[in-house]
C-alpha cells in the first residue's frame, strides 16, 4: 500500500497498482523505493483525490496509454469519450478544472486526456460569446485586437 | 427646460475624474475635448484590465497555457473529424477559442500545433496557419472540390521536412492540381522524413503520369504508414509497401480495374506478408483476379482490425479462399453482380457459400452490401445489404443481423432472405430496414408472409415508404371467427418490439391516423415507436396516439 497526504492534511492508503497509474507516483516509488513515509500531495485536495482514486480503481489493470502520442495529429488518437469516462466527468465545472489539474500534476495521461476532451465537446459549436458565458469569462480586447478579431471571423465561418 | 441637463451627474465620477472636471473649467473647449478624451481612454484600459483580473481568476485561467492549448488543439481536431464523414469537410470554428478573450488567443497563438492541421478553405486562413504553426510538423487538408487554391498551398507542400500528413482529394481540376504539380515535382529528388501519412484521390480516371509521386513515396517510407491511393495512376509496383505501413487504401475505376492494373497473386501475398503490422485493409477494384495454385494456403494478416474489400463477386470469392483475418476485425464487403443478368439470386447463393467458409456463422461483421444494379453505384441505388453487429445493444447478448432492401430489389427480398437463412443462419435478434417507394406496395404481401414468420425479427424500420400500405402489412390477420392468427402461423410478426418510420408523409392517412395506427399495434407486443425526419405529423395526432396506446413509448423529432 502507498500512502498519499493530500493538501488539507487527509491520509489515503491506496493500492500500489491502482495508483501506479500516476506516472509520478510510479517514478516517485521506483525512484525512492518502499518507505513508510506518505507521499505529500501539496496540490490536490481529499475530495479531488477521492475522485482521482475512483478513476484510477475504475482502470485498475487496464494498460497504461502510450506517451509518445502526438496531441495535434488527428490519427493516433481517438476523440470519442468512453461512456463511463463521460457518466464520471459529469461533475460541475469546479470539480472537472480540478481533476484536470489534478491529472496533469499526477501525469495520469488518461485522465488528462478525457478532461480535454470533455473541456473541448462543451465548447463544441458555441459562438465565442457562448463560451464566455459558459465560463464566465469578461471580454478584455483592445479595440485594435477588437478589428482584427472581425477580420479573423470571417475565417471560421467558412468551411 | 432644465438650463444644465447636458451635465452628468458628478456624484458618478471617481475622484480623479472630479479633479480633472474642476481644472478642466476652461474657456478653450477643443482642450477641454482632449483632457476628456484622454481620461475616458485612461478609464476604458482601466476596465479592460479589470476585465483581465476577472479571467485571471477563472477556471480556465487557472489552467496551466500547454493544457488550454490542448483543449483547442482537441475541439480543433473534433472539427478535422469530419472530413471523414462530411465529404471531405473540415469544421474551422474552432477558431472561436482565439475570440473570447486576450490570454485564450495569446495562448492559442503561442501554440504551433493548433496551427499545424492547415485548412484551405480560406486562402488568408491558410496563409495565417502556416505562419502561425512556426516550425510544427504540418498536415495537409485539401479537398480540389471545395477548397480555394492558393500558393501556400505549394509552400506547404514544399517543406518536405515538416509534412506529416498529406490528405489531398477531389483532385482533377486543372487549377488547384497545378499548386499541387507544382509542389510535387519538388519533391523528386527529397525524402519526406517524418511523413508518416499519404492520401491522395482524384475525381476521374483522366489522370496525369506525373500525379503520383512515386520516388518521394518510396524514399520516404520508412516513416510512413498510412497510405490511401484513390484513382490514381499507378500500379502495384509502384506502391510503397514496407513493414511500417498500418492503413492501406487503394481504389481504381476504369482502366484500373482492368486485369493489367491488379496484381497477380503472387505480389499480392508477397505484399501482405511485407505489412506485418497492418490494421486496416481497403481494396475497391485493385484485387487479384485469380488465385495461384502455387500458394494454396491462405494468407493470415494477424494485427488486421478492419478489412474492406469492393469488388466483382466472383473476385472477392477468390479472396474468401486466400484470405483469412483475426476473429475480431470488422469486415465490409462491397460485391458488384453487373456481370451476371441471370440467376443473380443464384451468384449471390454462391457468394454466401463462400462467405461460409470464410468467416464463422453469425460473426460480427458490418456490412455486406450487394450491388445488382450497373446503372450508377450509389447508395440510394437499388441494392440490398446486411450485416451482423455486436454491441449495438447492451440488453443483447449475441449479434444482430440488420437487413437492409432499397428499391425495386425488395421484390427479391424473400428469395434473399432464404439464401441467408440457409448459408449463414439467423441469431436471436434481427432487423429489418425497407426502402423503396413503389416497390414496397407490390412486394408487400410476399414480404409479410416470409417475414411474418421469423421470430427473431424486433425491429423493422419503414423508410420513404407510402405510408397508407404499412398498416395493412403489419395489422395481424383476422381469422373467420375474428381471432387472431397464432404466433406460430405465418405472417403475424411475433418477435416484433420496435417500429421505426424514417421520413414517411404523415398527413397521407389524415384524421384517421391515431385510429389506423391503434388497430395496426393490436395482437402485437410492441414496445417502441419512433418517429424521424416525417413529414405532415400533426402534434394532435401524435398526442392522441400517446394517449390511446399508453403501453407503448412513442418518440418523434418533427411535429407540426
Amino acid at each position: 500500500m502507498v500512502l498519499l497526504l493530500t493538501s488539507d492534511n487527509e491520509m489515503f492508503s491506496v493500492a500500489e497498482d491502482v495508483i501506479k497509474r500516476s506516472a509520478y507516483i510510479k517514478n516517485m516509488l521506483e525512484d525512492v523505493g518502499e518507505s513508510d513515509l506518505p507521499i505529500p500531495l501539496p496540490n490536490v485536495e481529499s475530495n479531488v483525490l477521492v475522485k482521482i482514486l475512483e478513476y484510477c480503481e475504475h482502470y485498475r489493470g487496464e494498460p497504461l496509454p502510450a506517451s509518445d502520442v502526438d496531441p495535434a495529429e488527428i490519427g493516433d488518437r481517438s476523440l470519442d469519450i468512453a461512456d463511463w469516462d463521460q457518466k464520471y466527468m459529469a461533475v460541475d465545472q469546479e470539480m472537472l478544472f480540478e481533476i484536470i489539474l489534478a491529472a496533469n500534476y499526477l501525469d495520469i495521461k488518461s485522465l488528462l486526456d478525457v478532461g480535454c476532451k470533455t473541456v473541448a465537446k462543451m465548447m463544441k459549436g458555441k459562438s465565442s460569446e457562448e463560451i464566455r458565458t459558459l465560463f464566465n469569462i469578461a471580454n478584455d480586447f483592445t479595440p485594435e485586437e477588437e478589428a482584427q478579431i472581425r477580420k479573423e471571423n470571417a475565417w471560421a465561418e467558412c468551411r | 427646460m432644465e438650463p444644465y441637463l447636458a451635465h452628468p451627474d458628478a456624484s458618478h465620477f471617481s475622484t480623479e475624474t472630479k479633479d480633472l472636471m474642476d481644472v478642466a473649467q476652461v474657456s478653450d473647449v477643443p482642450k477641454y475635448h482632449g483632457v476628456l478624451a484622454r481620461r475616458i481612454q485612461e478609464l476604458e484600459c482601466e476596465l479592460r484590465a479589470l476585465r483581465s483580473c476577472h479571467n485571471a481568476v477563472t477556471l480556465t485561467c487557472r489552467l496551466p497555457p500547454e493544457i488550454l492549448a490542448r483543449i483547442f488543439i482537441d475541439l480543433a481536431l473534433m472539427g478535422l473529424s469530419s472530413w471523414y464523414t462530411d465529404n471531405n469537410k473540415v469544421s474551422v470554428s474552432w477558431l472561436r477559442v482565439t475570440f473570447v478573450c486576450r490570454h485564450w488567443r495569446s495562448v492559442a497563438l503561442q501554440s504551433p500545433s493548433l496551427w499545424s492541421n492547415l485548412v484551405f478553405s480560406n486562402t488568408n486562413l491558410a496563409e495565417a496557419m502556416l505562419t502561425r504553426s512556426k516550425g510544427a510538423p504540418l498536415t495537409i487538408w485539401y479537398n480540389g472540390a471545395t477548397d480555394e487554391p492558393s500558393p501556400t498551398l505549394t509552400t506547404a507542400l514544399s517543406s518536405v521536412d515538416r509534412l506529416r500528413s498529406v490528405k489531398v482529394c477531389e483532385l482533377g481540376d486543372p487549377g488547384p492540381e497545378t499548386y499541387i504539380q507544382t509542389a510535387l515535382l519538388a519533391w523528386a529528388q527529397k525524402t519526406g522524413p517524418t511523413l508518416t501519412s499519404f492520401e491522395m484521390s482524384y475525381t476521374h480516371d483522366n489522370i496525369r503520369t506525373s500525379s503520383l509521386p512515386k520516388a518521394f513515396l518510396r524514399s520516404s517510407s520508412h516513416s510512413l504508414r498510412i497510405l490511401s491511393l484513390i484513382r490514381g495512376d499507378y500500379t502495384w509496383g509502384d506502391l510503397p509497401i514496407r513493414p511500417n505501413i498500418t492503413h492501406l487504401s487503394l481504389g481504381g475505376t476504369g482502366k484500373m480495374i482492368s486485369a493489367t492494373y491488379r496484381p497477380t497473386h503472387s505480389t499480392f501475398v508477397y505484399s501482405l506478408q511485407e505489412m506485418p503490422h497492418l490494421q486496416c485493409l481497403n481494396l475497391i477494384g485493385v484485387l487479384p483476379s485469380e488465385a495461384d495454385p502455387q500458394y494454396p494456403e491462405p494468407i493470415y494478416i494477424p494485427s488486421l482490425c478492419s478489412l474492406s474489400l469492393e469488388d466483382d463477386a466472383s473476385i472477392i470469392e477468390v479472396s474468401f479462399r486466400t484470405l483469412r483475418v483475426p476473429r475480431g476485425a470488422r469486415i465490409d464487403l462491397k460485391l458488384w453482380y453487373f456481370n451476371y443478368t441471370n440467376n443473380i439470386a443464384e451468384r449471390v447463393g454462391q457468394t454466401l457459400r463462400e462467405l461460409r467458409g470464410f468467416v464463422p456463422t453469425n460473426r460480427a461483421f458490418r456490412e455486406l452490401l450487394f450491388h445488382v444494379d450497373s446503372r450508377i453505384i450509389q447508395r440510394d441505388a437499388p441494392h440490398f445489404e446486411f450485416w451482423f453487429e455486436e454491441g449495438v445493444d447492451e440488453s443483447r447478448a449475441g449479434p444482430c443481423l440488420t437487413l437492409s432492401f432499397h428499391g425495386y430489389l425488395m421484390n427479391s427480398l424473400t428469395d434473399y432472405v432464404t439464401l441467408i437463412h440457409n448459408h449463414l443462419g439467423f441469431p436471436d435478434s434481427m432487423s429489418l430496414h425497407l426502402k423503396g417507394d413503389q416497390y414496397f406496395r407490390v412486394a408487400a404481401h410476399t414480404l409479410r408472409t416470409t417475414l411474418g414468420q421469423i421470430p427473431q425479427l424486433k425491429t423493422i424500420t419503414f423508410e420513404a415508404l407510402p405510408l397508407n400500405e404499412i398498416p395493412s402489412f403489419l395489422e395481424s390477420p383476422a381469422h373467420s371467427d375474428s381471432t387472431y392468427a397464432s404466433s406460430n402461423e405465418g405472417g403475424c410478426f411475433p418477435g416484433l418490439t420496435i417500429i421505426n418510420c424514417v421520413a414517411l408523409d404523415m398527413g397521407a392517412l389524415g384524421d384517421d391516423l391515431p385510429e389506423v395506427i391503434v388497430r395496426m399495434l393490436d395482437g402485437h407486443t410492441i414496445r417502441e415507436i419512433n418517429f424521424r425526419s416525417c413529414k405532415n405529423f400533426r402534434k394532435k395526432c401524435f398526442e392522441t396516439m400517446k394517449e390511446k396506446v399508453p403501453s407503448v413509448l412513442f418518440s418523434c423529432d418533427r411535429l407540426q
